[in-house]
């Protein structure tokens, strides 16, 4: 671009003289970089973090890679049933259990029922589960015990609690107390570990109770509405999971051509349900930063052309002195550019102190990417210069001889 | 006598809308090594258009102008800025400072686009700003400085390349009667050392320190 190394150190020296001089043209400059990139990093990290949460929390629920959910009922991923739930029986539960790959099943029966104290009545889910659970789940009590094998064997008619039902219905100190489910009475013997939200799921608003007193005593029936299935470490997932799917087609004598009564859902697919809604938001939202981008490029344009028509005799003088057009060029580009750096810097900086308070005051994990963040400001360095290129061609090919007349 | 500055049959046409409008009318001229000529004549005239052709800034519609021998009409415009950069001062009537550069800086702005400012090109630049009485305002902004002083910041400028030809437009246009005085004798001194200048002017004060005065009418020298 120039002659020289010194000589573009020169201009370049000139140019940062230049853009320093005015702070009002500086700011304004910057302003919408700085607030285009800040609602890009942030919204990027948010959204990134969000979705890591999510995994996070699954992977705390022993829902890694070596599990999967067996629910009741054909039909769509989470979708209503769109076929009949009542095949999924304890004895299918028994029989994905022999398979030697698998480490073992946890059978769940589930229902919204009303569960009320003295206190608090809450409309929450009841789930008829094995001593399993809690280990299947890693999910251990906070306070008191978990279900045995004893209340199953009995049929007793204790809980355990979720962490914000336990609080809901009975405040500080629930073990031994009393409530009531679907009008019969249940002694709390837990409470769970907390375990937060995914979504709009609260994973602590539950109430657990031995599947035996649930089939018998609650739901009065003996069809299953899920199971988890933990697997040996080593096992092929894709054939295990076809191995249970033909046992069970097996087992409810299913035709050839008649659709699967049962869903197995993987982690993966549970992981792109729950962060499909953060994931579009997030992309609409950086498609609006975009567009902020664009503005402040547009911004940069104009401001860079009101430069160059109040600078008209400095250019001029510049190029009686000895400056080329390529000098001048390159002048007006690299202050465009250095605004743009700067800016984005600020932008990125500011984005990611955004992303660290929100992830201090919520239970969105902050997710700082340095490669994000760079790329963000050479997006911006790209944007304003290409915008800044009109203005700063303008001012190369300003005729010296007319203007210092 | 080592000739500068040969101009020979040199026009200059701007077309407008209105039509074509002949400024420079066939002007011979010729600079000498040590001279200080002043050109006078009324306002549209086509002083500064002569400048701005002397000063490479502008190129001739007609005739040869050679500087230092060499054709400059035939120059690219990379060549030209090379040529003002080395061989060319320019001094304005309006001074043309950098706001916001120091008196220092204002200096040494033709060598940032020579091979970039050394420390021998800032030395130099102090003894100029010294010698034009201006040792005391080196870290001066022009807002700071006075006409007189902003003028003979402008002319250590035209120095620190140390050119062949130094051009003045008007240089005493903007500054009150002791300020032009002062700046004339820089002038007069510089001469004196072996400054070769070309100065246009409409004062016959301002001129009469020049050694030789060419009076420009209607595109054209008159005897």
């Amino acid at each position: 671009m120039a002659g020289s190394w010194s000589r573009t150190f020169g201009i370049a020296k000139d140019s940062l003289r230049e853009i320093l001089s005015s702070k009002v043209n500086l700011f304004f400059m910057s302003f919408g970089l700085i607030v285009g990139i800040c609602a890009m990093v942030s919204i990027y990290s948010l959204g990134k973090g969000a979705e890591i949460t999510v995994y996070r929390i699954l992977e705390n629920l022993n829902f890694g890679s070596n599990a999967f959910l067996i629910l009741a009922g054909g039909g769509k991923f989470f979708g209503p049933a769109a076929t009949r739930m009542d095949r999924f029986k304890m004895e299918d539960e028994e029989a994905i259990e022999r398979f030697d790959f698998v480490v073992e099943v946890s059978p769940v029966q589930l229902g919204f029922l009303s569960v009320a104290s003295p206190k608090n009545a809450v409309n929450t889910r009841v789930l008829g589960v094995l001593p399993v659970y809690s280990r299947i789940n890693n999910w251990g009590v906070w306070e008191g015990r978990f279900i045995n094998h004893e209340d199953v064997r009995l049929k007793r008619k204790v809980c355990v609690l979720g962490y914000d039902t336990a609080k809901n219905l009975l405040g500080d100190d629930p073990i031994g107390k009393r409530v009531r489910i679907n009008g019969v009475l249940f002694e709390v013997v837990g409470v769970l570990e907390k375990k937060g939200v995914i979504g709009r799921f609260h994973l602590d608003e539950r109430v657990l109770i031995p599947l035996s007193t649930a089939r018998d005593r609650i739901f009065n029936r003996d069809w299953l509405n899920a199971a988890k299935v933990l697997l040996k470490s080593n096992v092929d997932f894709k054939r295990a999971e076809r191995a249970i799917r033909n046992l069970l087609r097996k087992r409810h004598n299913l035709l050839r051509n008649e659709p699967d009564d049962f869903r197995i859902i993987t982690p993966d697919q549970v992981m792109e349900f729950l962060t499909k809604a953060t994931r579009t938001l997030t992309a609409l939202l950086l498609s609006i930063s975009l567009i902020t981008l664009v503005v402040s490029g547009v911004i940069i344009m104009n401001i860079m052309y009101a430069i160059v028509e109040e600078k008209k005799k400095i250019i001029a003088l510049r190029k009686a002195y000895g400056a080329t057009n390529r000098d001048i060029l390159f002048h007006y580009t690299f202050m465009t550019a250095v605004v743009a750096f700067l800016g984005g810097t600020i932008g990125s900086s500011i984005g990611n102190a955004i992303v660290a308070v929100v992830s201090s005051y919520t239970p969105i994990d902050g997710y700082y990417s340095v490669a994000f963040s760079v790329l963000c400001v050479l997006v911006a360095v790209i944007a304003s210069v290409l915008f800044g290129t009109a203005p700063a061609k303008e001012a190369a090919k300003l005729p010296p001889a007319e203007i210092l007349r | 006598m080592v000739k500068i500055v040969e101009m020979r049959g040199v026009k200059k046409v701007y077309r407008t809308k209105a039509g074509e409008v002949e400024v420079l009318r066939g002007i011979d001229f010729e600079v000498n090594q040590g001279d200080f000529i002043a050109i006078m004549g009324p306002s549209g005239e086509g002083k500064s258009t002569l400048m701005n052709i002397l000063g490479c800034l502008d190129r001739p519609t007609d005739g040869s102008y050679l500087f230092e021998g060499v054709d400059v009409t035939s120059l690219s415009d990379r060549e030209l800025s090379r040529l003002r950069n080395r061989k060319i001062g320019f001094v304005f009537q309006q001074f043309h400072l950098i706001p916001w550069a120091t008196a220092l800086e204002n200096v040494l702005l033709p060598m940032i686009y020579r091979e970039g400012v050394r420390k021998e090109h800032v030395e130099r630049a102090k003894e100029l700003l010294e010698r034009l009485g201006l040792g005391h305002r080196l870290a001066f902004k022009p807002s700071e400085l006075s006409g007189g002083q902003q003028q003979r910041v402008a002319i250590a400028r035209a120095l620190i390349g140390r050119p062949s030809l130094l051009l003045a437009d008007e240089p005493t246009g903007n500054l009150d009667a002791s300020s032009s005085k002062e700046v004339m004798r820089v002038f007069q001194e510089l001469n004196d050392s072996g400054v070769t200048i070309v100065m246009t002017t409409h004062d016959p004060e301002t001129a009469s320190f020049a050694s030789k005065v060419k009076v420009i009418r209607n595109g054209r020298f008159v005897e």
